[in-house]
């Protein structure tokens, strides 16, 4: 067995190893640190994998039942393998972009990493929050210090404020389920939520809903999306589209679908209609960008409507399929956006009009940015089909109205197309003669994504055999 | 044994500085030093004693159940911002400790007293020396920030007594075990004035007009003790008044509570987000601290009492090492927002220390700030004001702004490794950083008092 602790106590020895680095020199560069803290945290996912994880809990103080206490449920593997396996191509990447500050964005980094896999481990609400505001805090400096010199301060105070008011309203619902409950364990409140007078349910349903929402974010909520996802260093948006997005609906999944599981069932019509509204609304703004990174930017928030759709259905296919799709959207997508940064970094501009024909010249990542646009259009094999599949079946069931946000597949497949012909088709320009194609480091980076794309799309049973519970 | 308590010893120490001062009078001020080691001596042996023993339980004050928590934090926090007042050597002034033991002795007896006498003598003894204290560094406009405070607090002490003399026509009794028989329309007229006496000392809006100008005249460290002692021994006389000593919990009293403390919570939120310097952004910071503190005390429940002590304690430690932090940035001319990104060459452990004070007052988990506020919430919800909640959260959102808009300027964690040159360090500073490292982790291990 292998205990959870673990997987946080290596991260932290390499923050801790990030920090002596200043005043001992001789230590192996920062890249190096994170990449053996995560190939070691990877190499204990897998023993944990084969031999099972076992629990961890300290208490510390029992007047507020504060016990730093962790523990899997229903759905922490497969987020496990996105969490522990989604930031070592990220780091492959930052290493080449991040020049300044080295170690402190790498500390931030593997703040984020730890206080991620945390939050999908930690079993007491508290112990939950406090890695939930690690996780937006690290962002909010990543954003800020790394990020576009000119906007960036502006773009992480938007998504600060934004994501701290979803905290605020997610630290509410902890503080109602513990006055009711008298705990903050989340066994012990799962088995006590009888005790909740239903109004209080009401009133924590909707408080949660405000942070999934924002966090997602869906359609009203997500004003801070495309300033902080714009303006961010390209590992940054990376972060925050492949794990920050996943722990808004990790949250849905745990508490929306695990706790308040009737007043989901009672409201599903609308939030289905809501979902299907956003993805629509989103396929049609994600259309009307010229900027591939906006434009990922907005596809991200698509398929997060999606997923939103999954869980709201509340029926147990289309929650798994939900979990599916996050999974391997968080790979498809940390590969496109990271074309995307290669791609700004060669032509030199984020338009795909002013690209053209850089197929001849870039044939490799030619083929990686096709591939990866046709995993995330769902084509069967690769890794969004399974899930897509599965959440509009669960949801079709329901309410008939979920098929509408095919629609907006649909307006996905053109966009992307037309990013395919303007980029990649037509004359190559002069000014592009001289480009190279992608370095060995990028193409590691391609293929260890490519890899999990393609496993995933094949073998989807590995992931659903692990949701026990649903 | 009870007479080894904290407050006796205190008034032994300034008893024997007295003594020392007016038999050494004609040493030269340099060969004073000594007599700060006294005092620290003092103090430290206070906080021993508290710990050991408690507190002292006479006619007039009368030990509770959290007074040895308080006080100790108190004794705490008041024995390493005196280390760090004395560690800057430039004068050696008898009257510096002599002020400072008594504003001490005056906040830990605000804690014990039971009676609203003795509770009028504690916070005067308190007030007294904090303005000397106040006066005492002569920086800039240090005396005009001294006469405000002064004249300011002179009307409110006034007014506190003139209140506490109604209370006594209603009831005929100031002893905090008695006051329950009461007839209606005094009590009301005297807890108003009583609210604005005590509302000076603890900063609450509409009565907090001294507090920005005084924070900012006077030096930071200065400002740290006036800010968190000083602050904290106001909140718990309110606690003490208006929870122990009066405990009613009629319609007018909670509304005109709970409408005090937002009031408080939001216009001091939106005044700190448009302050250009930082002196005074952590003194908004400091008045709308106060606030969160008061709307637990304004729910009257035993739930929002042990959240406003936690939480007293909580902001009192940050609001410390804050403005302790700021201290050593001053002395080197970081003034404004925009000149925070200096922070880091004037002193790394300060920078730090001062970053996770700032994300403790804005309540940011792990630090104890967070915790403070969700007791804080906890009792709010519990008495169920949940409107209540959702405001202060817009509130909370507002200083996450401002707070934010200091961290981000100061780019902490980028200089850290960026910059290699640093002004030239003294050993007075290291003594400083140790002391704020010392407080920093008082920030994170503070959760087990929750």
């Amino acid at each position: 067995m292998i205990n959870l602790i673990f997987l946080l106590l290596v991260p932290a020895i390499g923050i801790l190893l990030l920090i002596l680095k200043r005043f001992y020199d001789k230590l192996p560069s920062p890249e190096i640190i994170v990449l053996s803290v995560m190939g070691v945290n990877a190499l204990l996912f897998a023993l944990g994998l084969v031999f099972g994880f076992s629990g961890f809990n300290v208490n510390i103080n029992p007047s507020i039942s504060f016990s730093f206490s962790l523990q899997e449920n229903f759905i922490t593997i497969p987020f496990l393998l996105l969490a522990v396996t989604v930031p070592v191509a990220i780091l492959l990447f930052a290493a080449k972009e991040i020049k300044q500050s080295k170690s402190i964005f790498y500390l931030f980094y593997l703040l984020v990493y730890v206080s991620v896999v945390s939050v999908f481990v930690s079993s007491n609400l508290i112990v939950f929050f406090i890695f939930w505001e690690v996780a937006v805090l690290s962002l909010f400096f990543i954003t800020g210090l790394w990020g576009n010199s000119e906007k960036g301060k502006k773009a992480a105070m938007k998504f600060l404020v934004f994501t701290q008011f979803g905290s605020l309203t997610l630290l509410a619902v902890f503080i109602l389920l513990f006055l009711y409950t008298g705990s903050f364990n989340f066994s012990v409140v799962a088995s006590r939520m009888s005790f909740l007078p239903s109004y209080i349910e009401y009133i924590s349903f909707f408080l949660l809903l405000i942070t999934v929402m924002i966090k997602m974010p869906i359609f009203p909520l997500h004003g801070w999306l495309l300033d902080s996802y714009y303006y961010s260093p390209s590992s940054g948006t990376m972060l925050l589209s492949s794990m920050l997005s996943k722990l808004g609906g990790f949250a849905f999944i745990l508490f929306g679908f695990g706790l308040f599981r009737n007043l989901l069932l009672e409201f599903r019509l609308p939030l289905i209609a809501l979902g299907v509204f956003t993805a629509i609304y989103i396929a049609f703004t994600a259309s009307g960008q010229k900027d591939l990174k906006k434009l990922l930017s907005y596809s991200s928030m698509f398929y997060m409507s999606l997923i939103f759709i999954g869980i709201s259905s509340g029926i147990n296919l289309a929650v798994a399929g939900s979990v599916l799709l996050m999974v391997s959207h968080g790979f498809i997508i940390t590969m496109l956006f990271g074309i995307s940064y290669i791609l700004l970094q060669k032509t030199g501009t984020n338009e795909t009009e002013r690209m053209g024909g850089l197929m001849s010249k870039m044939p490799l990542l030619s083929f990686f940015l096709i591939f990866g646009i046709f995993a995330s259009l769902g084509v069967p094999g690769l890794s969004n089909f399974p899930g897509e599949f599965l959440i509009f079946i669960g949801s079709y069931g329901v309410a008939g109205i979920s098929l509408f946000a095919i629609f907006g597949i649909m307006l996905s497949t053109n966009y992307y197309l037309r990013v395919i012909k303007q980029a990649l088709f037509g004359q190559l320009k002069k000014t592009f003669a001289s480009l190279t194609d992608l370095s060995k480091k990028e193409l590691l980076f391609m293929a260890f994504l490519s890899f999990f794309i393609l496993l995933l799309g094949l073998f989807p049973s590995l992931l659903l055999n692990t949701l026990g519970g649903l | 044994m009870e007479y080894l308590n904290p407050q006796y010893i205190l008034f032994s120490g300034i008893l024997l500085l007295i003594l020392v001062d007016f038999l050494r009078r004609s040493l030269n001020s340099n060969k004073k030093v000594f007599l700060h080691y006294i005092t620290a001596v003092f103090l430290g042996l206070a906080l021993v004693f508290d710990v050991i023993y408690g507190n002292m339980n006479i006619n007039l004050f009368s030990e509770v159940q959290y007074s040895q928590f308080v006080t100790g934090f108190m004794l705490f926090l008041s024995f390493f911002i005196y280390l760090f007042i004395i560690s800057d050597k430039n004068e050696h002034s008898v009257a510096i400790d002599i002020s400072y033991l008594s504003a001490v002795l005056g906040s830990t007896l605000v804690v014990l007293s039971s009676n609203l006498l003795s509770l009028f003598i504690s916070i005067e003894i308190l007030s007294i020396s904090t303005y000397a204290l106040v006066y005492m560094y002569k920086s800039g406009n240090a005396l005009e920030g001294a006469v405000k405070y002064l004249s300011t607090g002179v009307i409110s002490m006034v007014i506190l007594i003139f209140g506490i003399s109604l209370i006594y026509a209603g009831s005929g009794t100031l002893s905090f075990s008695s006051l329950h028989v009461i007839s209606y329309l005094p009590f009301i007229a005297g807890v108003a004035i009583v609210i604005a006496g005590l509302g000076f000392k603890s900063t609450l809006i509409p009565f907090h007009m001294w507090a920005p100008d005084t924070y900012e005249a006077s030096k930071s460290s200065v400002t740290a003790f006036i800010s968190s002692v000083s602050k904290a021994a106001g909140l718990i006389a309110m606690i003490r008044v208006f929870f122990f000593a009066l405990p009613v919990s009629s319609l007018f009293v909670t509304a005109l509570f709970l409408s005090i403390a937002l009031i408080t919570i939001f216009i001091s939120s939106f005044l700190a987000s448009v302050q250009d310097r930082i002196k005074r952004i952590l003194a908004y910071s400091s008045i709308s601290q106060a606030g969160f503190a008061f709307i637990s005390i304004a729910v009257l429940t035993t739930k929002g009492i042990n959240a406003a002590v936690f939480y007293i304690f909580a902001f009192a430690v940050a609001d410390a090492i804050v403005f302790l932090a700021y201290d050593m940035f001053e002395g080197r001319k970081v003034i404004y927002k925009k000149e925070s990104s200096s922070m880091a060459q004037v002193s790394r452990i300060g920078a730090i220390a001062f970053f996770i004070g700032v994300l403790s007052l804005a309540g940011f988990p792990p630090t104890i700030g967070f915790f403070g506020k969700l007791l804080i919430f906890y009792a709010l919800f519990s008495s169920g004001y949940f409107a209540l909640v959702i405001l202060a959260f817009f509130a909370l959102l507002v200083s996450t702004f401002y707070y934010f808009n200091i961290l981000s300027e100061m780019h902490v964690i980028d200089r850290i490794t960026r910059d290699k040159k640093q002004l030239p360090v003294k050993k007075e500073q290291r003594v400083k950083e140790t002391i704020l490292i010392i407080l920093t982790l008082a920030l994170f291990i503070g959760v087990i008092f929750a």
